[in-house]
């Protein structure tokens, strides 16, 4: 490694910390899963502050079938058992520009194997839907939310 | 008055050149032993003559001189129409063209809008390029890998990001 190099890692690594630093400590990662379905009408009151979002899955019910918050360290790895025999692995990854860098991995199958994985970022608070996997004859929506200090 | 049969139709064929060969050679030697064609042959020349004197001093009393003048002007009234009517059958040629082809014209004018959009704003050279350009309640995607089809979507209203895994080899949404 040059000297150069040595240099633009250390002042990298000295910014990200210096991010972390001014975003807190920790994290926290909020992962639900609501069941879609067509069979009625129903509609979990518990997800009435994302209503406008999940009508945009155009299902006619949903309902929260999970839901776990975890509060993590910057960098560490947040596994969540999820309905079905699957896993979400959610890294929150750094803090910048008011905006949560995260990376998220679904995770499925007897020998788990990768179905996504991707690298993103939300605003503090704000959230990201992954779905699409079929379950008890509709399909899991699941909501990552992260929120840190400021 | 002495007439003959023959004079009254095939004589004055035989002048026009109209009989075929056989016939034309049956009338010639009719007329030459016959008065009354051979007179009706002279007359028809003699009209002819007449005919042709007259016309001729008709055109030799007309007067030429303004005569392409008057040609070039009707030339340029017809070639102004002309181009209207040119303008006018392109148009309608083209119409039928039009209904069916909206959408391509949509999309068009769309692309046009994303250019003028991106000359304009064109974006800052240090950011980095995410897969969505999202705003500021809509994830912005660095990078996304998967095994299974995978649909990406913003939904502008709700601001909602959606990262769909498809459960489906065929890809069917919802």
């Amino acid at each position: 490694m040059t000297a150069s190099r040595l240099t633009l890692f250390c002042f990298a690594s000295v910014l990200l910390g210096a991010f972390q630093v001014v975003a807190g400590e920790m994290v926290e990662l909020r992962v639900e899963t609501v069941l879609a379905t067509n069979s009625s009408q129903e509609f979990d009151d518990r997800l009435k502050d994302i209503r406008p979002q999940l009508n945009d899955f155009r299902f006619s019910s949903y309902r929260l079938v999970q839901e776990e918050r975890r509060r993590v360290d910057w960098g560490k790895q947040a596994d969540f058992l999820l309905p079905g025999g699957r896993f979400l692995q959610v890294v929150p990854k750094g803090y910048i520009n008011k905006r949560i860098a995260l990376q998220v991995m679904l995770i499925e199958g007897t020998t788990p194997t990768p179905l996504m994985g991707t690298l993103l970022s939300i605003r503090n608070h704000g959230m990201v839907f992954v779905a699409g996997r079929k379950h008890q004859g509709g399909i899991l929506i699941i909501r990552i939310g992260a929120v840190t200090e400021e | 008055m002495i007439t003959c049969p023959r004079s009254e139709r095939l004589v004055a064929l035989l002048y026009d050149g109209e009989l075929d060969s056989p016939l034309r050679r049956e009338i010639a030697s009719h007329v030459a032993g016959c008065v009354v064609c051979t007179r009706t042959l002279a007359a028809l020349g003699r009209v002819q003559e007449l005919v042709v004197q007259a016309i001729s001093e008709q055109v030799e009393e007309s007067d030429f001189a303004n005569f392409w003048e008057g040609v070039a002007s009707k030339l340029d009234q017809q070639a102004s129409s002309s181009w209207r009517l040119w303008l006018q059958l392109w148009r309608e040629r083209l119409r039928p063209a039009w209904v069916p082809g909206a959408p391509a014209w949509a999309a068009t004018t769309a692309a046009l809008l994303v250019t003028t959009f991106l000359v304009f704003h064109p974006p800052a050279p240090s950011d980095p390029a995410p897969t969505v350009l999202a705003g500021n309640d809509q994830a912005e995607i660095e990078s996304l890998s998967a095994s299974e089809t995978v649909f990406l979507w913003n939904e502008s209203e709700s601001n909602a990001t959606v990262i769909w895994v498809s459960d489906d080899n065929d890809g069917e949404m919802l």
